[in-house]
């Protein structure tokens, strides 16, 4: 089995939209989780979909799932703490029904544009390697400082990459580093980085483009700029 | 004296091939190298401008800063090879004309999102600390590899920055640096990555928003949704 876990579980604090988190906000009468969803629900290695959400928004995603007809979310579990608690409640509420050697493709809500090809990538790259990290090059210098206020170094620029999403397991190695991370009361940034706390080995899968996080406003204003400019495409291949 | 040195001499493979260069690309009829060159013009700090330009289109362009009123660009210089030689040809030009305590800020000819608030910045960073570069916190994991193949490692997100333009120093410490490329044989991405190869010590500027650089087609979508949505920001304060 393929399962896709949906992490829809912030509140859209950097968004300026106070009475809606970021995945619920509307472009074009659909809500951002819904592009997301779709991409999913359409792929056909996809075998079932799980989605952390904002507890106080399950009823209203119930809802939307219905409307927009999305028939492979097959559970819904409230979100935790933080984003690593979140992927954590789901990886609990996986273990119910998954087998070891399912394979887990975690995703952002936030990040609809994702593509049919980035999906069948991660999967391929899952069966060869055992795991699958999707990742952009960086196109500006990386800095690293230890103090945020002076520059420590500038690494290479053509060994450093940024991690996007999906990040794709086996299930039972995903949730042995969580279950460790639990016992260790270890937090972390999402599950790239969490694997290599504990040394694990990570293969790396080039993203598709625009495969773009919302989390501010000029996030969502470049969101609807490709929408549209995707569906001009559609017309003219530009 | 403060000059503005003003990298538009790249060639626009970014954006496919045959296209304009991406720095005269036009949004509203206005090219976006006068977007850029605007903020500095504005700017009561700013006594100079030199554009290094792609050869081509020096011609092209010494129309349009007529036509738009740039008054502050003092010199024209062609371009180099890379990114790098361009630089330090705009460098050389300011040799009679510049003394090694004037400060120098250089910026991207397709950053045209920059403000009059960094601008100051920048300056006010290299009165106190010698060497400013513009940049902003990671707002995604950065992973290390050195086989494109293999993460190697994942550094803590905290420590990591992306630098962004301008970067800004005293001509004296940029063109030394420079001078001392050119002899020792070396390239590199951007001033910031130069100076880190002959361990200057940078100072961190944290950027204004949106301080995009516009080098594939999506960016161009996201300049055009960005500005549109800080026009609309003058009436409705959104």
């Amino acid at each position: 089995m393929t399962t896709a876990l949906i992490f829809a579980g912030g509140t859209g604090q950097r968004m300026n939209s106070r009475s809606k988190p970021k995945q619920f906000i509307e472009i074009h009468g659909k809500p951002i989780l819904i592009y997301t969803l779709e991409r999913f629900e359409y792929h056909e290695e996809i075998d079932d979909i799980i989605v952390v959400c904002l507890e106080s928004w399950i009823d209203r995603l119930k809802n939307y799932l219905h409307r927009f007809g999305i028939t492979k979310v097959y559970d819904i579990v409230p979100g935790g703490a933080t984003g690593h608690d979140s992927i954590y409640n789901g990886l609990l509420a996986l273990k119910k029904k998954a087998s070891p050697d399912d394979i887990i493709l975690i995703h952002d809500g936030v990040r609809p544009l994702i593509t049919d090809e980035l999906i069948s990538e991660n999967i391929n790259t899952v069966k060869k390697y055992g795991n699958a990290i999707t990742v952009e090059p960086t196109r500006e210098s990386v800095v690293i400082s230890t103090d945020g206020s002076a520059v420590s170094s500038v690494p290479t620029l053509n060994q450093m990459f940024v991690a996007k999403a999906p990040q794709s397991f086996y299930f039972k190695d995903i949730l042995q580093v969580y279950e460790k991370a639990q016992e260790d009361g270890v937090k972390s940034i999402d599950s790239a980085h969490l694997m290599s706390m504990y040394g694990k080995t990570m293969y790396m899968v080039k993203s598709s483009k625009n495969n773009i996080k919302i989390t501010e406003p000029a996030d969502y204003y470049l969101f609807r700029a490709l929408c549209k400019a995707a569906e001009n495409q559609q017309i003219f291949g530009i | 004296m403060i000059y503005s040195l003003i990298f538009a001499g790249g060639t626009g493979y970014g954006l496919g091939p045959g296209s304009k260069p991406k720095q005269f690309l036009e949004l509203y009829g206005k090219p976006i190298i006068i977007y850029t060159l605007e903020h500095f013009e504005n700017h009561k700090d700013i006594d100079e401008i030199v554009v290094v330009c792609i050869e081509s289109h020096i011609n092209e362009l010494q129309r349009l800063i007529e036509r738009y009123d740039i008054s502050k660009v003092s010199l024209i210089v062609p371009g180099g090879k890379t990114g790098h030689d361009s630089i330090y040809n705009g460098l050389i030009a300011l040799r009679d004309k510049a003394k090694s305590d004037d400060i120098v800020l250089i910026h991207d000819g397709v950053r045209p999102l920059i403000t009059e608030e960094l601008i100051t910045d920048n300056i006010e960073a290299v009165r106190k600390y010698g060497a400013a570069i513009t940049v902003e916190p990671a707002r995604e994991s950065v992973v290390h590899s050195t086989d494109r193949l293999r993460i190697s490692d994942v550094p803590n997100r905290n420590n990591i920055y992306i630098a962004k333009a301008p970067q800004s120093f005293y001509y004296g410490l940029i063109f030394e640096a420079y001078e001392k490329a050119g002899k020792d044989n070396r390239k590199s991405i951007d001033p910031a990555h130069l100076c880190s190869l002959y361990n200057i010590p940078m100072h961190m500027v944290r950027s204004t928003k949106n301080n995009i650089k516009i080098s594939a087609p999506e960016d161009y979508y996201m300049f055009s949704a960005l500005y549109e949505a800080i026009e609309n920001q003058q009436i409705f304060g959104v």
